[in-house]
C-alpha cells in the first residue's frame, strides 16, 4: 500500500531554505493547506481549466446583459411573426409551413446568423422564434444553479451524516450505512428520474416543505438526494478509521464534548477530501441535470437549461444540427473544466494519491 | 459455504422489502397532496375526474398508509400495475422491453472492458509520456461528455446525415444476427465511451500501486520477462477493482441505467418504456421500472457474491 509521505519535497526554493537554515535562520512552519496550496500552484492545466470554468461562469451570469444589448430579446420571448434583415434581405424568423409545391414542408427557424443579423439569432432561432443565443446563456445559470447548490446540499449532508455514524457508531452508524447501501440498490439516474416524474406533476406538498411543479429547486433538491449515498460512504469510511487516532483520544481525556470533537477535530481532517468531492460532484450534478431535464424529469419548460435545451434541438437536428450541438458543448467544457481542476485539487492536496513513477 | 448463502440471501430479501418502501415513498408519500392529489399522480394527466375517483378508491388512498402500502405491493406483485394513460399492464412492457435491454447492455460490457482495460495498461505502462497524457486527456473528455448528447450527435453525424449506420431501432437478435449487430454498434460504442474513459483511469491508477509492491520486484529480480510480469503479476492484481466496479455497473446499466442511449437510438428496450412514460406524465410504468430494476440489482450483486465467494474463499465469512 501507499506508505505516507515522508520524504522532503523538494522545490525551487529548496536550495534558498536550507542556506537560510544554515545561517541560522528561522524556518516558518507551514500549515497542510499552504503546501497544498504550493503544489496546487504549480499545476498550470489545473489553473487553465478553472478559469474556463470562471469564464463560462460569468458569461451566464452576464446573460441579461447580452439580451438586453446584443440580442434585444429574453430568453422566453417568443418571434414566431417576426422578420430580421440579413445583408438588407428580410428573412422569417419561422418560415412558414404548408404544403409548398405540392410538398408537405414543416415550418423551420432561421439557422445559425453568426454576426449577420446584428447580433440577433447569433446562434438561430428554435421553433417558437427565440433566440437560442440568449436561451443558452439563461440556461447555463440554470444548469450552474443547480449544479452548484445541489453539490452544496448533497455535500453537507453527506458530511454530516458520515461525521454522525463515524463518530457515534453502534445502531447510528448501522441504520446510516443501510440507508447508504439500499440506495446503491437504484441506478442513479433512475432515481432521479423517479423522484423527479413524481414531484414534477404536482410538486411537492409535504408539512413545511412546498414548491410548485415548475419550481428548480425541485430538481436541485433530487439531484443533491440521490448522490448522498456517493459522497456519504467513502467520508464514512475516513472518519471511521480517524476515530480511532491519539488526538481524539487525547480531545475525549480533554472533556471536549461531541459536538466539539466532530465539527474541529474530525471535520478539518476531512476537509480536503470534501472539497474534491465538491468540485467533482458539481461537474456530475451538471451532467445529471442535463439527463434529468433532457428526459422531461428534470427542469421544467419554459424554463431553459442546457439539459432541456438539448432536448428541444433534439427534433430540429436533421436542419438545424447547432442547436442541440451547442448546448451540449457548454456542459462539456464545463464538466471537462471542472474534472481536470477536480483532478489537480485531489493530487495538491493528497499526496499519497500522486502517481509514482518508476522504470 | 452454506451458511454465507443462506445468510446473503436473507440479507437480499430484506434489502428487497426496503427497496418497495422507497419506491412507496418515493411515489406516494413525498409527493404529498393529499388523497386527491395522489390518486390524480397515478391516473396521468388526461384522467377523467371519475378515474380519479376510481384510482383512489383502488389503491386505497383514502386509507392509513399501511393499507396503501399492502393494495400497492399487492398491486405489483399480482401483475396487476397498470398505466392509466395507455391502459397497458406494466410488467409485459417491460418484457418486451427486455431483449434490446440486454442486447445493448452484454455488448457495450464487451466492449467497454476490453478497451477500458486496453486503455488502462496503455496508460500505465508509458505513464507520463505523451501517448499517457493523450489517453489522459481524452479519458477525461469521455468522462465528461452527457452520453445523450453523444448518442444525438453521432447518430446525426453517422446515421441521418451519412447513412453509415441504420438510423436506430433495435432489430431482433432472432430475426437477422449481422442486422442485429449493425443496429447496435453506434449504441453500444456510444454507451461504452463513458466507461472506457473511467476503466482506464481506475486501472492505470491501480497499477502504478501494484508496481511498487515487494512481490513484483522479486518477480523482476528473478529475471521474469517485463512482459509476464506485468501480466502475470501486476496485472492479475490490478483487475480485482475493476471485476467489482464491473460487476456493479452491469447490474446498474441492466436494471435501468442504459436509459440514455436506449431513448436517444430509439432501442425500445426497458428504459426507453420508462422515458416515454415520462413525457405523458404516467407514473405506474416509472414505479414498474424503478421497483424491478433494484431487484433484478440486488439480484445480481447476491449472485456477484456468491461468484466471489466461490473464487475467494477468504471473504465467505464475512
Amino acid at each position: 500500500m501507499a506508505q505516507p509521505a515522508t520524504e522532503t519535497e523538494f522545490t525551487l526554493d529548496t536550495a534558498a531554505e536550507l542556506a537560510a537554515e544554515e545561517s541560522g535562520a528561522v524556518i516558518r512552519g507551514r500549515s497542510p493547506w499552504y503546501l497544498a496550496w504550493r503544489r496546487l500552484r504549480r499545476n498550470f492545466v489545473a489553473f487553465a481549466f478553472l478559469g474556463l470554468f470562471v469564464l463560462i461562469v460569468v458569461a451566464c451570469i452576464l446573460a441579461p446583459l447580452y439580451a438586453h444589448h446584443v440580442a434585444h430579446s429574453g430568453p422566453s420571448n417568443e418571434h414566431v411573426l417576426d422578420t430580421i434583415t440579413v445583408h438588407g434581405t428580410k428573412v422569417d424568423v419561422v418560415s412558414k409551413g404548408g404544403v409548398l409545391g405540392g410538398k408537405l414542408v414543416a415550418s423551420t427557424p432561421v439557422g445559425p446568423q453568426w454576426f449577420a443579423a446584428g447580433g440577433k439569432y447569433v446562434l438561430g432561432a428554435d421553433q417558437l422564434g427565440r433566440d437560442i443565443a440568449v436561451r443558452l446563456l439563461y440556461g447555463g445559470r440554470t444548469s450552474l444553479f443547480v449544479g452548484i447548490v445541489s453539490s452544496l446540499i448533497c455535500v453537507v449532508a453527506a458530511t454530516i451524516l458520515a461525521l454522525l455514524a463515524g463518530f457515534y457508531g453502534g445502531w447510528l452508524d448501522f441504520v446510516i450505512t443501510r440507508f447508504f447501501d439500499l440506495f446503491y440498490a437504484f441506478p442513479v439516474i433512475l432515481l432521479g428520474i423517479a423522484l423527479g416524474a413524481a414531484l414534477a406533476i404536482n410538486g411537492i406538498h409535504l408539512g413545511p416543505i412546498r414548491a410548485n411543479s415548475g419550481n428548480i429547486m425541485i430538481p436541485t433538491l433530487v439531484i443533491s438526494y440521490v448522490l448522498i449515498p456517493y459522497v456519504g460512504r467513502p467520508l464514512r469510511g475516513q472518519v471511521l478509521s480517524l476515530r480511532q487516532k491519539e488526538f481524539i483520544e487525547a480531545a475525549v481525556a480533554q472533556g471536549a464534548g461531541p459536538l466539539r470533537i466532530m465539527f474541529t477535530e474530525l471535520l478539518p481532517n476531512v476537509a480536503s477530501s470534501i472539497l474534491v468531492f465538491f468540485t467533482l460532484i458539481v461537474a456530475n450534478n451538471i451532467v445529471l441535470e442535463a439527463a434529468l431535464s433532457f428526459l422531461g424529469a428534470g427542469v421544467q419548460p419554459p424554463t431553459p437549461s442546457w439539459g432541456t435545451l438539448i432536448s428541444d434541438g433534439q427534433g430540429l437536428i436533421v436542419t438545424r444540427p447547432w442547436f442541440a450541438i451547442m448546448p451540449g458543448l457548454a456542459i462539456v467544457l464545463t464538466v471537462l473544466a471542472l474534472n481536470v481542476f477536480g483532478d489537480g485539487l485531489r493530487d495538491a492536496l493528497d499526496p499519497r494519491a500522486k502517481v509514482k513513477i518508476e522504470h | 459455504m452454506a451458511t454465507f448463502l443462506i445468510r446473503r440471501t436473507i440479507g437480499a430479501i430484506l434489502v428487497m422489502l426496503a427497496v418497495t418502501f422507497i419506491v412507496f415513498l418515493i411515489f406516494i408519500i413525498v409527493p404529498g397532496g393529499g388523497k386527491l392529489g395522489t390518486a390524480q399522480r397515478i391516473a396521468g394527466k388526461n384522467a377523467t375526474p371519475q378515474n380519479v375517483l376510481n384510482i383512489e378508491h383502488a389503491w386505497g388512498f383514502d386509507k392509513p398508509f399501511y393499507v396503501q402500502y399492502g393494495l400497492m405491493i399487492k398491486r405489483m406483485f399480482t401483475n396487476n400495475l397498470v398505466s392509466y394513460t395507455s391502459q397497458q399492464p406494466v410488467l409485459s412492457q417491460i418484457k418486451q422491453g427486455i431483449p434490446a435491454t440486454f442486447s445493448l447492455t452484454i455488448g457495450a460490457a464487451l466492449i467497454w472492458v476490453f478497451f477500458g482495460v486496453l486503455v488502462g495498461v496503455i496508460s500505465a505502462v508509458t505513464a507520463g509520456r505523451l501517448s499517457d497524457r493523450l489517453i489522459t486527456i481524452l479519458a477525461l473528455v469521455g468522462i465528461s461528455m452527457p452520453v445523450f448528447w453523444l448518442g444525438l450527435v453521432t447518430r446525426y453525424l453517422l446515421a441521418e446525415k451519412n447513412s453509415f449506420f441504420p438510423d436506430g431501432e433495435y432489430y431482433p437478435l432472432t430475426a437477422n444476427p449481422l442486422q442485429w449487430a449493425y443496429h447496435l454498434i453506434l449504441p453500444w460504442l456510444v454507451l461504452a465511451v463513458l466507461f472506457i474513459g473511467f476503466y482506464g483511469r481506475v486501472l492505470r491508477g491501480n497499477i502504478l500501486d501494484t508496481i511498487n509492491e515487494d512481490y513484483v520486484r522479486t518477480a523482476k529480480a528473478k529475471g521474469l520477462a517485463s512482459r509476464r510480469v506485468l501480466v502475470k503479476h501486476v496485472l492479475r492484481n490490478s483487475l480485482i477493482p475493476i471485476v467489482t466496479l464491473f460487476g456493479l455497473d452491469f447490474a446498474g446499466v441492466l436494471g435501468g441505467g442504459a436509459i440514455l442511449t436506449e431513448t436517444v437510438f430509439d432501442l425500445h428496450g426497458v428504459g426507453q418504456y420508462a422515458a416515454q412514460s415520462i413525457n405523458n406524465f404516467d407514473l405506474p410504468p416509472i414505479m414498474g421500472v424503478t421497483m424491478y430494476g433494484a431487484f433484478f440489482i440486488v439480484l445480481f450483486s447476491v449472485l456477484v457474491d456468491i461468484f466471489y465467494a466461490y473464487l475467494d474463499p477468504r471473504i465467505r465469512p464475512t
